[in-house]
This record gives C-alpha cells, sequence and structure tokens, in this order.
C-alpha cells in the first residue's frame, strides 16, 4: 500500500510537471500543440539511452541508438534540453501558419514521430521499447524499496517546486502577459510590435523541456518506456486536465492533473471487477470526454479561473489633472455610455 | 500624449509619419484588387481614404501595413522600402494599423491591453523568465503610469482593470487607439474608426483622432462615414476599381463629376 501512494505521488508530480509545460503552451500562449505528448516522450528516450549505457553492453536483447551512462541527474537535463530543442523545431515549423493549422501540424508530427519510432527498431528498439532503466542513485543509497520510492517523491517535488517559482515568475513578468496577449489575438500582438513567432517558439521550447523532464522522471522511476505509453490519446488527457482543472492558472492545471491523471486513471483500480474486463478501461475514456466537453460548454475558465491582473492605480499619477477627451476644460467627465 | 516620433528596431528616432506608395498592386488569384496606386502621406498629416465597397481601400491598407504581400509596387516609410516587411517589424519601424474589427485582448485588462504595446520592455526578453521582478519593475512601473495617463485621457480610466471584452464598441475603438500609441508611432492606418461606433460616441473618437494629430502622427484613415472625413481629414483620396480616381479636399472633390458619379452620390 505504502508503494502505492508513493507512486501514486510520483505520477501525481510527473503528471503536474508535464502539464504545467503545457500550460505555458497552450494555457499561456494560446498554442494547440496535439503534439505535446511527444515532448514527454522525447524526454523519456532521452533520460533511458542516457542511462542504460551502450546498445552493445546489454546482452543485445534491446538495441538503440547511441547509448550512454551519464550520472544523476545530467541525463535528466539532457532531456529537458533536448524536448527544448524539438519545441524549437515544432516552432520554427509551424512558424507562418494559424493555431488550427499548428494543431493539425503538431498532430501530424506526434503521429508521424511513433510511427518511424515503430518502425524504425533500431533507434529506439522499436514497438518492445526501452526497459531496465537502471534508477537513479541505487548503487550509492543503499535503502529499502519503499524508503526509496519515498525519496523519488520527494525529489519530485523538489522539481515541481522549482518550477512553480520559475513559471510564476514568467507569469507575473511582462513575458508572461505579452504571451497571453498572443494567446488572445496573435494579429493584434503583431500589430503593436510583437514578435508571435519567437513567442510561440518560446513557449513550445519551455513548455517542451518542463514536459520533457517530467517524461526523463517518469521513465527513471518505472523503468521502461515504449510507444504505447505516447500515444495521442495521452495529449487528449493533458488537455482535459487543464481545462477541467482552469487555463492559464499554475494551480488550476495542478488541480486538472490530479482530477484527470489521478482521480479518473488511478483510482478506478479500487473498484472492484464487476463486469467485462475492458469496461472501466473504455468508461474511463468516456469520463474524460463528457468532463471536457461539459467543462467547455459550461464552465470554459476550469475550476479555477486565471486570475485577473489588476493593478494598484492609486500612485501620484491618478491625482494629476488630466482632461479626458470630450470633457469641458471645467472638468465633468463626459461618461459615455452605449 | 506621444512624441510623434517612431523608432526603428534599434531604438533610434525615426523621421515623423512620412508615407510614400507607389505603384502598389495586389492580386487574389485573378481579382485585382490593388492596381497601380500611388499616393503620398506628409508628416502629421490627415488623409483619407475613401471610395464604394470593394474599391481596394482595406486591401490597400493591409498590404502598407505588412499584413498582406505586394504584388508588385512598393511602399516608403519615412524614406526606408518596407515592402514585404512583417507587421510586427512596421510596428517597431512607428508604422501601425488598427484594423476594422476590433482586436482587444479580451481576457486582459484595459490597462494591460496598454501596456502590452510599450516598445522595449526588459521584463519581456525570454531570460525574465528566470529573472527577479526587480530586474524589470522600474521600467514596468512606467508603462503602468504611461498607460494610465493614456486611459485617461481616452476616459477609459474607470475601465483600467476590468477586462476588455467587457467594454463596449465605441470604448473597444479608443482602448485601440490608445493602444496603438503605446507603440510611440508616426503614422497610423485606421481602417473605418466609426464602424460599430454608437453615433453618440462618435464625436469623442474624431476627438481622440484631433488629439493624435496634434501629438505629430500622421493618420491614414478609411472611412464611410464622410462627415467624419470632412471634419477630420487635411486631404482625401477617392480609390475605386483599386485605383486613385481623384484626390483633394471634400470640397474639391464634390465639384468632380467623375467622384460623384463613383462615390459621393448614393
Amino acid at each position: 500500500m505504502t508503494y502505492y501512494i508513493t507512486t501514486i505521488l510520483v505520477y501525481l508530480g510527473i503528471d503536474v510537471l508535464a502539464i504545467w509545460g503545457l500550460n505555458v503552451q497552450y494555457g499561456l500562449c494560446g498554442v494547440y500543440n496535439f503534439g505535446f505528448i511527444l515532448f514527454q516522450a522525447s524526454g523519456a528516450y532521452t533520460a533511458a539511452i542516457l542511462t542504460l549505457g551502450p546498445s552493445s553492453g546489454n546482452g543485445g536483447y534491446q538495441s538503440y541508438f547511441f547509448g550512454a551512462s551519464l550520472p544523476f541527474p545530467l541525463p535528466i537535463l539532457v532531456a529537458g534540453v533536448v524536448a527544448a530543442i524539438i519545441g524549437v523545431i515544432f516552432g520554427l515549423l509551424t512558424r507562418r501558419v494559424g493555431e488550427d493549422y499548428l494543431a493539425v501540424l503538431t498532430f501530424v508530427l506526434a503521429v508521424v514521430a511513433i510511427l518511424v519510432v515503430s518502425a524504425a527498431v533500431s533507434f529506439l528498439n522499436g514497438p518492445a521499447g526501452l526497459s531496465s532503466v537502471p534508477q537513479p542513485l541505487t548503487s550509492v543509497l543503499h535503502v529499502s524499496l519503499i524508503a526509496y520510492s519515498w525519496l523519488y517523491v520527494v525529489f519530485v517535488a523538489l522539481v515541481c517546486l522549482l518550477a512553480y517559482f520559475s513559471l510564476r515568475l514568467l507569469a507575473r513578468a511582462p513575458l508572461g502577459r505579452v504571451m497571453r496577449a498572443v494567446r488572445e489575438n496573435e494579429k493584434a500582438a503583431a500589430s503593436v510590435g510583437k514578435n508571435v513567432g519567437g513567442l510561440r517558439i518560446f513557449a513550445l521550447a519551455y513548455g517542451g523541456a518542463l514536459a520533457g523532464i517530467s517524461g526523463a522522471l517518469l521513465v527513471l522511476f518505472i523503468s521502461t518506456w515504449s510507444p504505447g505509453s505516447w500515444e495521442y490519446a495521452e495529449t487528449l488527457t493533458a488537455f482535459s486536465a487543464i481545462i477541467v482543472g482552469g487555463t492559464g492558472n499554475l494551480y488550476g492545471a495542478a488541480l486538472g492533473a490530479f482530477v484527470v491523471q489521478i482521480l479518473i486513471f488511478e483510482l478506478p483500480r479500487f473498484l472492484p471487477q464487476v463486469s467485462a474486463a475492458n469496461l472501466v478501461g473504455s468508461l474511463q475514456w468516456i469520463v474524460i470526454g463528457v468532463l471536457t466537453l461539459g467543462f467547455m460548454w459550461w464552465r470554459p475558465q476550469g475550476l479555477l479561473p486565471e486570475r485577473k491582473r489588476s493593478y494598484d492605480i492609486s500612485w501620484p499619477v491618478r491625482q494629476r489633472t488630466v482632461r479626458p477627451i470630450g470633457t469641458t476644460p471645467a472638468g465633468g467627465v463626459e461618461m459615455e455610455r452605449e | 500624449m506621444t512624441s510623434g516620433v517612431g523608432v526603428d528596431r534599434k531604438g533610434q528616432a525615426t523621421r515623423g509619419g512620412e508615407l510614400v506608395v507607389e505603384g502598389l498592386r495586389r492580386e487574389f488569384g485573378g481579382t485585382v484588387a490593388v492596381d497601380d496606386l500611388t499616393f503620398a502621406v506628409r508628416p502629421g498629416e490627415i488623409v483619407g481614404l475613401v471610395g464604394p465597397n470593394g474599391a481596394g481601400k482595406s486591401t490597400a491598407l493591409a498590404v502598407i501595413a505588412g499584413v498582406l504581400p505586394a504584388s508588385k509596387g512598393r511602399v516608403l516609410f519615412n524614406g526606408q522600402q518596407i515592402t514585404g516587411h512583417l507587421p510586427h517589424k512596421l510596428a517597431r519601424a512607428g508604422l501601425v494599423r488598427i484594423p476594422q474589427i476590433s482586436q482587444e485582448f479580451g481576457r486582459l485588462t484595459t490597462l494591460e491591453n496598454l501596456c502590452v504595446a510599450a516598445p522595449h520592455q526588459r521584463g519581456e526578453r525570454f531570460r525574465s523568465a528566470w529573472l527577479p521582478r526587480r530586474s524589470w519593475a522600474g521600467q514596468e512601473d512606467a508603462v503602468i503610469r504611461e498607460a494610465f495617463e493614456l486611459l485617461e485621457r481616452f476616459n477609459l480610466a474607470a475601465k483600467a482593470n476590468d477586462y476588455a471584452e467587457t467594454l463596449s464598441g465605441g470604448q473597444k475603438r479608443l482602448l485601440e487607439l490608445a493602444r496603438a500609441l503605446m507603440v510611440k508611432p508616426s503614422l497610423l492606418l485606421l481602417d473605418e474608426p466609426m464602424a460599430g461606433v454608437n453615433p453618440r460616441f462618435m464625436e469623442t473618437v474624431e476627438d481622440c483622432l484631433e488629439e493624435v494629430r496634434r501629438s505629430g502622427v500622421s493618420l491614414l484613415i478609411v472611412e464611410h462615414r464622410l462627415d467624419s472625413v470632412e471634419r477630420l481629414c487635411d486631404r482625401v483620396i477617392v480609390m475605386a476599381q483599386g485605383r486613385v480616381l481623384a484626390e483633394g479636399t471634400m470640397a474639391e472633390l464634390r465639384e468632380m463629376p467623375p467622384v460623384v458619379e463613383a462615390y459621393l452620390v448614393g
């Protein structure tokens, strides 16, 4: 039971990190990245091949390119960098297209990627995927499985905390404001001198890095990763989490990750088997779909809506006498209503 | 209100708001929307661009602002060739277009709408995502002050902390105008600024446009309301079938039979 709890907590942290990544792209900047899961997958594969060691050294039961045994936490950091680079590539490929075409293009890129990885067996071991990925620092720590899993929970929580502070800085900075402006209206943002393409690339890279790190943390915990782990449906659940939790709100995204990824996908494991084996699995997807549609229809802002950023406008400038246009010099403000 | 002098990409001041359009052409498939269009806007001038529906006025504005590529011809802004430049680069150089349909940032507050438009903000650099607030706070305070001052002048101060999507049609037009001024433009291209504005509010919009001109900004206005055009514009260019049909003051244009026949009557 304890191991199950720690596993759930690790999953929650990893999901929150990934959803925050998507929140940077979609919630903050309005980038419809329907290939989002590719970023998490790229991080997972990167961390795996940078931990497994050379392909020739594992008895030949799995084949992959490169292969190294980098010390912890380098595989995780490199995973973030690789995912960020993929974000830049996505951004460059989709720089000149509108948001609807971007959604289709990113979706297609993710589907092509999974087909390539599955077909090119020597690349990342094909459909079988990579397994026996060593967990970090196990040879140094010498602790029980339960203790190790608790340590991993703490590590994931620390990574989430770092990401939280960084994302909070971003959201409060003028950079976050201009990203929200791009989300609201790309053309208007460009018309006031903002480089929409550059901001999109930044969002894809930053959000991608977070997703890549989440993938790395996941593969180093569960020790295995295959094309079955990153099918397009995973992207839909990530979008569902943001829509349910609250677009553009860090706490909302975290809450969405908990509701969708943990409550809907993990809690049913406790339910007794009452009918066909696949029923619960199918019902989960139906619930996700209904929940997403319901929120889009009745509460598009999500459970925790994005906070309005009001400014304190009570400094000296407020007290200056500035005659509003359309008023008489005597002073009466002509309030126009339509 | 604003300097009336634009800034280029390096933040250097540019001359104020001179626009020269030479032989501009824009085709959509086989349809020619703008054909050999030639005219100029002098610094500090308000020029009206009028004509019947389908004359190519809005297309011309979109091509000048870099929203649509030109099929032929060239555009000079402050003496520099800008044909084919992207809108955000033109805005940074001081040429800002306000489209016909309001394009406010709906889920940003009115004040934020203006703050976004301020150029050269340190807090907008990508590294600011990892830097503490104090690295950009000083400039941010100045931006907010400037934005609020503009809102006061445009009678929108009471709406500063309201979402822009809650403003009325006329208020949105004023917001877009104020937002454009935050860019510190030297030339504004306005596509039907009176469209969707309550008639009682039009005088306020006209006052704002006059105020903008007094601050040294040139304006090129596409507008169907000829009474507003007459009150505001120093010169009026009449377009028909993508070309310049006539040019002059409204009084002069009324005396020109081809203009009367093509546009002013009915």
